[in-house]
């Protein structure tokens, strides 16, 4: 029903380039998002175990054979860092998973129902939507989504200073063949590929968000050249 | 999950884009779209008005097709679109 058979048709073209495209973007979002998710679980888990051995006493005396008095207090103070820097990976993770669900399904809807590869893509324009969607629910008149990606950037990446940090610290102590101070070892290097990881995705995002909020103020004046659209040149040709 | 609140633009498109080779009734498209009654008339009144899409009728049901204006102007927006998804700029 919706072939057709001119195979050069442009509209399709444009399809099937947009459609590669979002596919991609979905890719890159679906990185970052996962990257937030690991390190939030590893940090999580890490500050857990950790708070478990000094409350236990399992860490005190190795903890003042290396910092001695300050060893407690600025192990507390790098915990409490950690817990508190987790609330923007949390809000980010909201954010983002919200925008991923919707336009995971909108490429799925697009790729689904093509009868033949020259049928047109559906699913396209809910995926623009879904865009549309996520850029304006997060900006307001003060501050606009690109600003905000970049507060995230600069968060994100101080949390690298921590996850070396603590990296640092785990690795000090002598007892490395006691199995928590291994398992901890393996949660901060865990912390620190996805911190990675997740920096140069940030970076990739927020310079395309500066692009992209350009784009609907395009999509704006796409309307309002329909709307000044004149009624008359019509066509007449007709379909059956 | 959509926004409560869309752009006409998003809309316009969206019409459009299903009504392009395939006849639609006003009932199939509040379906898909799920818009209010008087907003989907509304957009088929303002893309009829500029001949962006046309009025058939089907054995006895009103279906409508966008036309060749309609599909340039599709067109137009989807090129738009590509240029700022450009991901090697």
């Amino acid at each position: 029903m919706e072939k057709i058979e001119n195979e050069d048709n442009g509209l399709i073209q444009s399809q099937k380039s947009l459609y590669l495209k979002f596919k991609r973007i979905n890719r890159l979002f679906k990185v970052h998002f996962s990257s937030l998710i690991l390190y939030f679980l590893s940090a999580s888990i890490l500050i857990i175990i950790w708070i478990y051995n000094l409350i236990t006493g399992q860490l005190s005396e190795q903890l003042y054979q290396i910092y001695g008095s300050f060893g407690i207090p600025w192990t507390i103070f790098l915990s409490s860092f950690v817990l508190i820097s987790l609330i923007p990976i949390g809000i980010q993770i909201y954010i983002y998973s919200l925008f991923l669900i919707n336009g995971t399904r909108c490429l799925k809807q697009a790729k689904g129902k093509k009868e033949s590869k020259n049928a047109l893509y559906r699913g396209l324009v809910p995926y623009i939507k879904n865009f549309y969607t996520f850029f304006s629910r997060y900006s307001k008149k003060s501050r606009n989504l690109s600003m905000l990606v970049k507060y995230f950037l600069i968060i994100n990446f101080a949390l690298g200073y921590l996850s070396f940090l603590i990296l640092a610290g785990i690795l000090d102590f002598e007892i490395i063949k006691s199995f928590h101070i291994l398992f901890m070892s393996t949660l901060s290097l865990l912390m620190l590929a996805s911190w990675v990881i997740n920096l140069l995705t940030s970076i990739s995002i927020g310079r395309k968000t500066v692009k992209w909020e350009k784009l609907f103020v395009s999509l704006e004046d796409w309307g309002q050249e329909l709307k000044d659209l004149s009624t008359s040149n019509f066509d007449n040709e007709e379909f059956s | 999950m959509s926004s409560s609140r869309r752009s006409k633009f998003e809309i316009w498109a969206e019409v459009l884009e299903f009504c392009l080779r395939v006849k639609r009734t006003q009932t199939w498209l509040l379906r898909e779209t799920r818009l209010k009654t008087s907003m989907i008339r509304e957009t088929l009144q303002f893309l009829m008005s500029r001949n962006l899409i046309q009025q058939i009728n089907d054995d006895d049901l009103v279906k409508y097709l966008t036309t060749v204006r309609g599909e340039e102007v599709l067109k137009q927006f989807y090129t738009l679109i590509n240029d700022y998804f450009d991901l090697n700029q």
